[in-house]
C-alpha cells in the first residue's frame, strides 16, 4: 500500500481496533491512538523530506508511481491519491494536530475514552482523505466523514452549556455547504462524462476536459460559484461564519484543535484543488469579489473578537478573522499570495491548535472560560502561561513565527495583484488582532494572583508538555526558516495560479475588445 | 414444464404458507416456537431456490405474463432477505402474543408470495392480483393486536386507503386497456407499436401525441402504486399505521411492501421508456410527486416524538429519493434506485431490530426513552446510530452512495429536472436534522430509566452483521453496485442520455 493511502488507512484501522477493544482497556486505547497519530506524523515527515530533497518533480514522479485503483466502475469512481506541495503542507499540518490532539486528549478525556478515540481517529482519516485523494467522489465522501464525527465529539465531550446547539449548527452548516459544492462537482462530472464518453470523477480527467475547452465561460462561472460558495462556508467566509466560533467554543480541547486547526482549511484547500484548475475563468471572474469579502472577515471578525468575554470565542472569531487573509491570498491569484495563503493555513492551524490545547488545559480545571473570572493564571501555571503568550505573539504576527511570514506573503501578493486598498486594510487588521489577543492574554494570565485558582496544576512532565512544545517548535522553526516549506508550497501552487492568470488575461483581452468595439461604435 | 420450473420460488412460498398453517394445527401450544424456526428456514430455502438453474437462467412463462429477469431475481432475493431478517428479529415478540402465532407467520409468508409475484408480473391483471395479495396480508397483520386500539386503527386505515388505491389502480388499468387494447406489458413495450393505438398521430406535424386516456391511465396507475411506496398523495396512512401496527409488521411493511410497490414501478418504467412521448409526459408528474414526497416526509418527521412515527415520515422521505431515480427514468436512475432499495432493506431492518428490542425493555416508543442508549446498551445504541446515519446519507455508511447517485441521475436529465436536484439536496440537510435529534438522545442524554435492554446472542450477531454490512457497503459499494447495475442494464431502460 502506498504511503498516501496509508495516511487514510492507518487512522481508520486504529479506529476499528479501538472500537473492538474492551472499553475498560483505556491505557491500550490511548496507546493505539497515539501510536496511529505517530505513524501518520512519520509518514508526513517522510513526505516532507521527499518534497525537500527531490522537489516538485520528485513528488510528481512519486504520485505517478501510485496506480489508480478502479473502485465503482459503473460510475467511474477510482481510488487514486497524489501529492503536490500543497498536499505535503496540509498533510503535515493534519498529522501534527492529530498527534498532539491524541496526546492532549489522553489526559483530558476521562469519560467514554473508547468512543472518543474512535470518532477522533475517524475525523483524522476523513481530513487526510480530503487532502490526498484525486477523485471528486472520494473528496466529498472524506469531507463528510470529517464533519459527522465532529457532531458527536462536540455533543458528548463539549462544554455542557452550548454544545447541543453548537454541534447541530456546525453539522448542518457544513453539510449544507458540502451539498452546494456537490452541485458544482456534479456539473463537472457530467460534462466530463460527455467529453470522455465514460464516467469519471478523477480530477485529472476533469482537468483534461477543461483544457480541451469543454467548459465554456458561462458554465465555469456557475460551477465556480457553486464550488466556491459551498466550500467557503467551511473556510468560514463572512457571512457564513457563524457556526465556527460557537463550534470552537463548545468543542472539547482536541475537538477545537482539529476543527480550527485543520477542518476549516478543508474549504480553502478544496477550492484551490478543485475549483482553480477546472474553472479558471470562473475564478478570474469571481475572485475580485472575494477580495472584498475577505476584508469583512478580517475587520468584522477582528472587531467581534474584541467584544468577546469568553476566551474561546476570542480565539474563535480570531480564526475567522485570520481566514480573511487566506481568502485575500487566494483572491490575489499570484504565486506569492496563494502560497502565502497556503502557508498561512499551515501556520494558523498549528498556532490555533496550540491555543485551543492550552485553553482546554486550564478550562478542564477552572470550568470557566470567562475572561473576567480568570486572571493571574501565570502565577499558578507558568508553563501554560508562557506557551499561551508565545501562541498569542505568533497569532498577532510577531516576526519569528511562521504566521508573520505567511501573512506578510499574503500582503505582498495582494499588493502585487493590485489590491492595494485591501493590503492596507490587512495591515490594519494585524493591529486589531494584536489588541484583542494581547488584552486577552493580559486579562487571563497576568495581573494579580487570584487565590481561587491556587489549586490549579501546571502542565507537568514530558507527556503533558510535549504537545505544546512540539507545536511551538514547528511555529518557530518555520518562522525563522520558512524557505523549505514555502518552496514546496510554491511548486504546488504555481501551475494552479498560472491557469487562472491565463484565464484572467483572456478575460481582460475580452473586455478590452468589448471596450474597443464600443469605442468604434461611438 | 419449463414454465412451472420458472415459478419454483413462488411454488415454494405457497408450500411454505401451507406448511406453517398445517404445523400450527398440529403443534401443541408450548411448542409453537417451532413455527418461527420453520418460517426462518423457509425464507432461507426460498432464497436458495432463486439460485436453482432454471430460475436463475430466467425467461418468460405463461404466454409472457410472467417474467424472470435479472431485476426480478435481484428483487426476489431482497424479499427473501427481508423476510428472513423480519422473522429473525420478531421471534420473541411473536412468542409473547396472546394468540395467532401461526397466523403471523402464515400471513408473513403469504405476503412474501405476493412480493415474489410483484417482481415477476408482466401484465396488468397479474399486477393487480399480486399487489392485492401483499396488501390484504398486511391489512390483517397491521391489526394483529386485536385488543390494542392503535393496532386496529392501523389495520382499518390501511384497508381504507388501500381500497382507494386499488380503485385508482384498476381505473387506470381500464383506461390503458381502453386506449391500447391490451393488458400485456410485453406487447405494450415492443417499440411502442401497441402504444400507437393510444398515441394519436398528428397528421400535420407527423409527430406522435399521447392520447388523454392513455396518459390519464398511466397517471392513475402510478398514483395507485404510490400507495405501496408511500408516495404523495396516498402516503397519508403511513405514520398512523407505522405507529399502530406491531413493530415487526411495521418493519416488514416499511421494507417489503415498499419494495414490492417499487418493483412494479420499475417494471412499468421500463415499459413506458420505450415510447418517448409517454415517458416525456410522465417525467414532470413523477418529478412533482418526488418533490412533494421528499418535503412531506422530511418536514413531517421533525416534530415527532414517537420513534415509529418518525420512521414512518422518514420512510416517506426515503421513498422520495427513490422517486428521483424513477423520475429520471434512466439506466443510472434505475440502477441506483435498486441499489438504494437493497441498502434500505438492511438499513431500515437494523433500525427496526433495535426498536423491537429496546421496546421490550422500556415498553415505550417515545424517542426520549432512547436517551442514554449508548451507555445502557452500546451495541443497540451503535446499531441505531449507524442505521439512522445511513438513512441520513452520511459516510462511511451505505446510504450516502445511493443518495449521491439518485440525485446525480436527476442531475443528468439536465435543466428540466435541475430544480428537483436542489429539492433533493435541501432535503438531505432537513433529514440530517431529525436523524441527529435521535442520535443526540442516544449519545448525549442520560438514561431515563434503569432498565438496560438485553438482547440474545442471535440478535447480537445480527446487529453486528448489520453494522458491518452498512459500513463495508458504504466504503466498498462496488460489490452491490455490480449486481444492481447489471440488473438495471438487463431491464433495459431506453433513452439513457436524453440530454
Amino acid at each position: 500500500m502506498d504511503p498516501l493511502t496509508l495516511l487514510v488507512v492507518v487512522p481508520l484501522v486504529a479506529a476499528g481496533v479501538v472500537a473492538l477493544a474492551p472499553a475498560r482497556a483505556e491505557k491500550a486505547i490511548r496507546g493505539v491512538a497515539i501510536g496511529a497519530g505517530g505513524i501518520t506524523l512519520g509518514i508526513a515527515a517522510w513526505l516532507f523530506r521527499l518534497a525537500l530533497t527531490e522537489g516538485s518533480a520528485g513528488l510528481a514522479a512519486f504520485s505517478a508511481g501510485i496506480p489508480r485503483r478502479a473502485w465503482v466502475e459503473s460510475v467511474g469512481i477510482t481510488w487514486s491519491v497524489s501529492a503536490d506541495g500543497m498536499t505535503v503542507a496540509m498533510v503535515l499540518l493534519n498529522a501534527l494536530v492529530l498527534f498532539t490532539g491524541c496526546l492532549v486528549s489522553s489526559h483530558a478525556i476521562r469519560d467514554r475514552v473508547k468512543e472518543f478515540f474512535v470518532l477522533f481517529l475517524a475525523l483524522g482519516a476523513g481530513v487526510f482523505g480530503v487532502f490526498v485523494v484525486r477523485d471528486m467522489f472520494f473528496m466529498y465522501f472524506a469531507f463528510e466523514l470529517a464533519v459527522v464525527p465532529m457532531y458527536l465529539l462536540i455533543g458528548c465531550w463539549g462544554s455542557p452549556k452550548d454544545r447541543d446547539y453548537a454541534a447541530m449548527k456546525l453539522t448542518l452548516y457544513l453539510t449544507a455547504g458540502a451539498l452546494v459544492a456537490l452541485v458544482g462537482i456534479l456539473m463537472l462530472y457530467f460534462r466530463t462524462w460527455d467529453f470522455l464518453g465514460h464516467p469519471s470523477f478523477h480530477l485529472d480527467d476533469v482537468i483534461r476536459a477543461a483544457d480541451a475547452g469543454r467548459f465554456d465561460n458561462g458554465f465555469q462561472l456557475t460551477a465556480f460559484a457553486f464550488l466556491f460558495l459551498g466550500f467557503a462556508a467551511i473556510i468560514p467566509m463572512w457571512p457564513m461564519h457563524t457556526w465556527s466560533p460557537i463550534g470552537h467554543a463548545a468543542a472539547p480541547a482536541a475537538g477545537s484543535m482539529m476543527h480550527a486547526g485543520v477542518l476549516m482549511k478543508l474549504g480553502s484547500y478544496a477550492i484551490l484543488r478543485v475549483a482553480f484548475p477546472t474553472c479558471p475563468a470562473g475564478a478570474a471572474h469571481w475572485l475580485p469579489w472575494v477580495a472584498v469579502i475577505a476584508m469583512a472577515n478580517i475587520v468584522y471578525g477582528g472587531y467581534v473578537a474584541m467584544a468577546q468575554k469568553d476566551i474561546k470565542y476570542v480565539i474563535g472569531f480570531s480564526s475567522s478573522s485570520h481566514m480573511g487573509y487566506t481568502l485575500l491570498g487566494i483572491a490575489s491569484v499570484t504565486v506569492m499570495g496563494v502560497s502565502g495563503a497556503v502557508f498561512l493555513m499551515f501556520a494558523h492551524g498549528v498556532m490555533t491548535a496550540l491555543c485551543f490545547g492550552l485553553i482546554g488545559f486550564f478550562y478542564d480545571q477552572t470550568h470557566t472560560r470567562k475572561i473576567e473570572d480568570l486572571g493571574g493564571l501565570a502565577h499558578q501555571m507558568p508553563f501554560v502561561g508562557t506557551c499561551f503568550a508565545i501562541a498569542t505573539m505568533a497569532s498577532a504576527g510577531v516576526p519569528g513565527f511562521a504566521n508573520f511570514v505567511s501573512e506578510f506573503m499574503v500582503m505582498l501578493g495582494a499588493w502585487e495583484a493590485g489590491y492595494t486598498v485591501q493590503a492596507v486594510i490587512a495591515v490594519f487588521g494585524v493591529v486589531i488582532t494584536a489588541v484583542y489577543l494581547l488584552r486577552a492574554l493580559a486579562n487571563v494570565f497576568f495581573r494579580a494572583r487570584k487565590e481561587r485558582w491556587d489549586a490549579l496544576a501546571d502542565a507537568r512532565g514530558p507527556f503533558q508538555r510535549a504537545p505544546f512544545v512540539v507545536l511551538i517548535g514547528v511555529l518557530l522553526f518555520f518562522g525563522f526558516w520558512p524557505r523549505p516549506l514555502t518552496r514546496v508550497i510554491e511548486a504546488g501552487v504555481e501551475p494552479l495560479v498560472a491557469k487562472v492568470q491565463a484565464a484572467q488575461a483572456a478575460l481582460d483581452v475580452g473586455s478590452a475588445d468589448d471596450g474597443a468595439h464600443r469605442g468604434e461604435d461611438r | 414444464m419449463r414454465d412451472v420450473m420458472l415459478l419454483l420460488p413462488e411454488i415454494g412460498a405457497v408450500a411454505a404458507v401451507l406448511a406453517v398453517m398445517l404445523a400450527d394445527l398440529w403443534l401443541p401450544k408450548e411448542r409453537k416456537g417451532t413455527l418461527s424456526a420453520l418460517a426462518i428456514a423457509a425464507s432461507v430455502v426460498l432464497l436458495a431456490l432463486t439460485f436453482v438453474p432454471p430460475v436463475a437462467q430466467g425467461g418468460h412463462a405463461f404466454g409472457g405474463s410472467f417474467l424472470v429477469d435479472g431485476m426480478a431475481l435481484l428483487l426476489k432475493r431482497a424479499f427473501c432477505v427481508t423476510a428472513f431478517l423480519v422473522f429473525l428479529m420478531s421471534r420473541e415478540y411473536v412468542a409473547e402474543l396472546p394468540r395467532g402465532q401461526g397466523e403471523f407467520y402464515t400471513l408473513g409468508l403469504a405476503a412474501l408470495t405476493g412480493m415474489f409475484l410483484c417482481a415477476s408480473v408482466n401484465d396488468f391483471m397479474s399486477l393487480f392480483v399480486s399487489l392485492e395479495l401483499v396488501t390484504v396480508s398486511f391489512f390483517v397483520l397491521a391489526a394483529f393486536k386485536r385488543d390494542s386500539k392503535l393496532s386496529v386503527e392501523a389495520g382499518l386505515k390501511l384497508l381504507v386507503i388501500g381500497s382507494i388505491s386499488a380503485a385508482l389502480l384498476l381505473y387506470g388499468i381500464a383506461f390503458v386497456y381502453g386506449a391500447t387494447g391490451t393488458v400485456m406489458f410485453g406487447v405494450l413495450a415492443s417499440d411502442g407499436s401497441t402504444f400507437e393505438n393510444g398515441l394519436r398521430t398528428q397528421a400535420a406535424a407527423g409527430t406522435l401525441v399521447l392520447s388523454p386516456e392513455l396518459q390519464l391511465g398511466l397517471f392513475l396507475i402510478f398514483l395507485g402504486l404510490g400507495f405501496k411506496t408511500s408516495a404523495v398523495p396516498l402516503h397519508v396512512w403511513v405514520p398512523d399505521v407505522y405507529q399502530g401496527a406491531p413493530t415487526p409488521v411495521t418493519a416488514y411493511l416499511s421494507v417489503g411492501s415498499k419494495l414490492a410497490g417499487f418493483a412494479l414501478m420499475f417494471r412499468l418504467l421500463e415499459v413506458v421508456s420505450r415510447a418517448a412521448p409517454v415517458a416525456a409526459a410522465l417525467t414532470p408528474f413523477l418529478a412533482l410527486v418526488a418533490a412533494l414526497t421528499l418535503f412531506y416526509g422530511n418536514l413531517g418527521a421533525i416534530p415527532q416524538t414517537n420513534i415509529k412515527r418518525l420512521l414512518g415520515y422518514s420512510s416517506i422521505g426515503q421513498c422520495g429519493y427513490v422517486l428521483l431515480g424513477i423520475a429520471a427514468a434512466s439506466e443510472l436512475g434505475l440502477a441506483w434506485a435498486l441499489f438504494y432499495l437493497c441498502a434500505y432493506v438492511v438499513t431500515n431492518l437494523t433500525v427496526f431490530a433495535v426498536i423491537i428490542w429496546v421496546a421490550r425493555a422500556t415498553k415505550s416508543h417515545d424517542i426520549d426513552d432512547y436517551s442514554g442508549l449508548a451507555r445502557t446498551n452500546p451495541l443497540l445504541g451503535t446499531a441505531l446510530t449507524v442505521g439512522l446515519l445511513s438513512l441520513a446519507g452520511v459516510p462511511p455508511f451505505i446510504g450516502l452512495v445511493g443518495k449521491f447517485f439518485l440525485v446525480g441521475s436527476a442531475f443528468q436529465k439536465g435543466d428540466t429536472l435541475r430544480w428537483l436536484v436542489y429539492v433533493g439536496l435541501a432535503n438531505v440537510v432537513i433529514a440530517l436534522y431529525y436523524y441527529l435529534c435521535v442520535v443526540k438522545r442516544i449519545w448525549m442524554r442520560d438514561a431515563r430509566t434503569a432498565v438496560a435492554p438485553a438482547v440474545p446472542l442471535r440478535m447480537k450477531v445480527a446487529l453486528a452483521a448489520g453494522i458491518v454490512a452498512l459500513i463495508v457497503g458504504g466504503i466498498a459499494p462496488q460489490f452491490l453496485d455490480r449486481v444492481t447495475a447489471s440488473a438495471a442494464a438487463g431491464a433495459g431502460i431506453v433513452g439513457t442520455t436524453a440530454r
